[in-house]
């Protein structure tokens, strides 16, 4: 995906522009390697380095660079809050440290390191579109359109811009304008894109079947393109075949460790088999990967609710119920809660509610219909 | 009982021990264990040549547009088959859901794929007719027309309540299931429990008492299998069709108390027995609360009638294609021409 190769050179980059004109040759020969891709070599120099000069923050992030060329994603994360310790405002350093945190899946603390770059470099193409991606990853849409937007214009031919809004469109139910952009992408032949944007888009509809056609096309074209497999497992189960969802779920968790969707609904289909302890991980990852996230903190209580956490599930359901007043699974979940603590008057009153809710959804689908 | 989604099993692979086991809780527990082994719950998943109702017929058909369906008896086993005239698809029955008072719902195997009869077979026609949920279903092929593919996730959602212990690996099929509710299924300690006694182990023969739960907690013990309000009001179904799921008609009840147990399920029904069919068997439990004595403020007594509560509060409902009429758990005052509530 061309989302990834971009992460990848904006981290040699950064690594390049962090490069200290340091005399000493350690530094010196550290960088040439580093220039060089001998990461392995280049790291114990900035390491010797900085045992003598502890406070360059150029130092700090070319290490970090290294490390994360290595893999060492942890290693790299204290590099580089070490070096924006010492110079707060470096953007190589939060781009890069903002890097090092999305390739761990941890999408909100990357979001805010991008967020504090893109701040100090506004025109960098990159750092916007990882900020984009970070806001789709953790379901903002509408952040997302509102980075991409003033861009329409002067990137309209670029696929991966194209990808992006398109995708974000179409999350955001924008349905007819993100369809101009697949359109956009078709043009230059089928893609896997091209295919997932329509597959997504048919989910919406809950055009189960059309959209498995399409995901099916997405993963033949592309195994190995994010989200694809999550999404073809969402159709899978639309259409009843939850082994085949089970399965696509699973593929895309080998693929992408930080996916939402598989965590998510591979911790809904074991908490439906009452494997709690599996279940309740599941949603657990799916929370940091979105914190906050609703759905993920509803299921988290239902589980407690079921240990026989009962004044914990409570307290989560209540502030659920505050936050987002017609999400009518919480109300159902607090009025069993309530009736499990004899609360029966706020009991009755949530299943009220949840009466009201379900009158209204009802109607809507009449109208829809 | 018939479940809608239809039910199905694979084949045991190690002999069934649950003669052994309720005769091990018997031990102690003798009358329980003595009427548990009659119950329809007990009974909730059989082998065709264990169930009566099959055995009471032994040669069934069936029409249905083109298709013509079969269940028979050759010998010791029954063979489900459909034929569109030409051509013939037959596997013999593999499992039997439910003991029968509604009808039974089979699984069928047939060339590695488990399937859900098109046909059941009712108790109140003693005849086949479509399996609920199959009225809506394409039948454009024979394949088609045999039945309903079961993936494994739906079986293991449908033995965990029809069997006990159904112990599954990575493959779709159980590596062992004991048919029907035994008694580990509600009480969940029960084995380690057996185990302490039979070695004296006082600490550890502790088990939680069922019947000291409050109407709600008890009520979640039975929303293992029987769908909770919480279920219901989040997926459904709505309509008469929830008729069946008597947990959540009866919380809807104006008179249900979460902390009162003469509201819960074990005050009507004795989960080790059989069913009750006869209303005025009830009307001692509806009179815990409306009788003179026990009477609260709240609940007045009936200036209609003083017997067979059951037959006016909880009327039938007999739901389309399924031959039975069943109780509405919803406990109220019933208005000429009233829709039906939730």
């Amino acid at each position: 995906m061309r989302l990834l190769t971009v992460m990848v050179a904006v981290s040699v980059a950064f690594g390049q522009v962090g490069q200290s004109n340091d005399p000493e040759p350690a530094l010196q020969q550290a960088i040439q390697l580093h220039q060089a891709g001998d990461f392995t070599k280049a790291i114990p120099l900035y390491r010797a380095y900085l045992k003598v000069r502890p406070n360059s923050p150029d130092a700090l992030t070319n290490l970090g660079a290294a490390l994360a060329h290595e893999g060492k994603y942890s290693e790299a994360i204290a590099e580089y809050s070490k070096a924006l310790k010492l110079q707060p405002k470096s953007p190589q350093a939060l781009a890069n440290l903002g890097i090092a945190y999305y390739k761990t899946g941890q999408i909100s603390q990357a979001r805010g390191e991008f967020r504090l770059a893109r701040e100090l470099m506004p025109a960098n193409q990159q750092i916007t579109f990882l900020l984009a991606d970070c806001e789709l990853r953790l379901g903002d849409y509408k952040a997302a359109i509102a980075i991409l937007e003033p861009l329409e214009k002067t990137l309209a031919e670029d696929q991966g811009f194209d990808y992006l809004f398109g995708t974000a469109l179409i999350r955001d139910q924008q349905t007819d304008r993100g369809l101009t952009w697949i359109d956009r992408i078709l043009r230059r032949g089928d893609s896997a894109e091209a295919r997932l944007l329509l597959g997504t888009t048919k989910l919406d509809a809950h055009d189960y079947g059309a959209a498995r056609e399409d995901l099916e096309k997405a993963v033949q074209l592309n195994p190995k393109l994010p989200e694809a497999h999550g999404y073809l497992g969402l159709a899978l189960a639309g259409i009843g075949d939850a082994e085949g969802a089970a399965k696509a779920f699973q593929t895309e968790l080998t693929l992408d460790p930080f996916s939402f969707v598989a965590n998510f609904q591979l911790g809904v289909m074991a908490s439906a088999e009452q494997r709690n302890a599996d279940a309740r991980k599941l949603f657990e990852r799916s929370l940091a990967l979105r914190p906050g996230d609703a759905g993920a903190r509803y299921q988290i209580a239902t589980l407690d609710l079921a240990d026989g956490k009962v004044e914990k599930a409570r307290i989560a359901l209540e502030a659920l119920v505050k936050e987002s007043p017609s999400f009518t699974p919480a109300h159902i979940g607090l009025a069993t809660v309530y009736f499990r603590l004899q609360r029966r008057q706020d009991g009755d009153r949530e299943r009220a509610i949840v009466g009201q809710l379900n009158a209204e959804a009802q109607a809507a689908e009449t109208k829809k219909k | 009982m018939i479940l809608p989604v239809a039910l199905l099993l694979a084949q045991v692979a190690g002999p069934s021990t649950a003669g052994a086991s309720q005769q091990k809780c018997g031990t102690c527990h003798a009358k329980e264990a003595e009427a548990l082994r009659s119950s329809p719950m007990a009974h909730a998943l059989q082998k065709p040549a264990d169930s009566d109702l099959l055995q009471k017929n032994p040669d069934l058909n069936f029409h249905a547009g083109r298709y013509s369906y079969a269940i028979r008896r050759q010998g010791d086993r029954f063979l489900y088959s459909v034929s569109d005239g030409t051509d013939t698809l037959a596997a013999p029955i593999q499992w039997a859901f439910g003991k029968g008072i509604v009808g039974q719902t089979y699984l069928v195997e047939r060339a590695g794929t488990w399937y859900e009869g098109t046909v059941s077979l009712y108790s109140g026609t003693q005849a086949l007719d479509l399996t609920p949920g199959h009225e809506s279903l394409p039948r454009r092929t024979l394949d088609e027309a045999f039945g309903r593919k079961i993936d494994s996730p739906e079986m293991r959602r449908c033995i965990g309540c029809h069997s006990t212990d159904a112990v599954w690996g990575r493959a779709t099929a159980p590596q062992s299931v004991l048919p029907g509710v035994q008694c580990w299924q509600c009480h969940k300690d029960s084995q380690q429990h057996a185990a302490a006694v039979t070695k004296g182990d006082v600490r550890n023969a502790k088990i939680a008492k069922l019947s000291t739960l409050t109407t709600e907690d008890l009520g979640a013990v039975c929303s293992q299998c029987h769908p909770s309000w919480a279920e219901v009001s989040s997926k459904g179904p709505r309509g008469p069709l929830n008729v069946r799921m008597q947990l959540y008609r009866l919380t809807n009840s104006r008179c249900y108390d979460s902390a009162d147990r003469r509201i819960s399920c074990t005050a009507c029904h004795d989960p080790h027995g059989n069913l009750e069919t006869s209303a005025s068997v009830y009307d001692s439990r509806c009179l815990q609360c409306h009788g003179p004595a026990n009477r609260p403020v709240t609940a007045n007594a009936c200036p209609v009638a003083k017997q067979d509560c059951t037959t006016c509060h909880m009327p039938k409902v007999e739901l389309p294609g399924m031959h039975y009429q069943f109780t509405d758990h919803q406990i109220r005052i019933v208005r000429p021409g009233e829709r039906y509530p939730n």
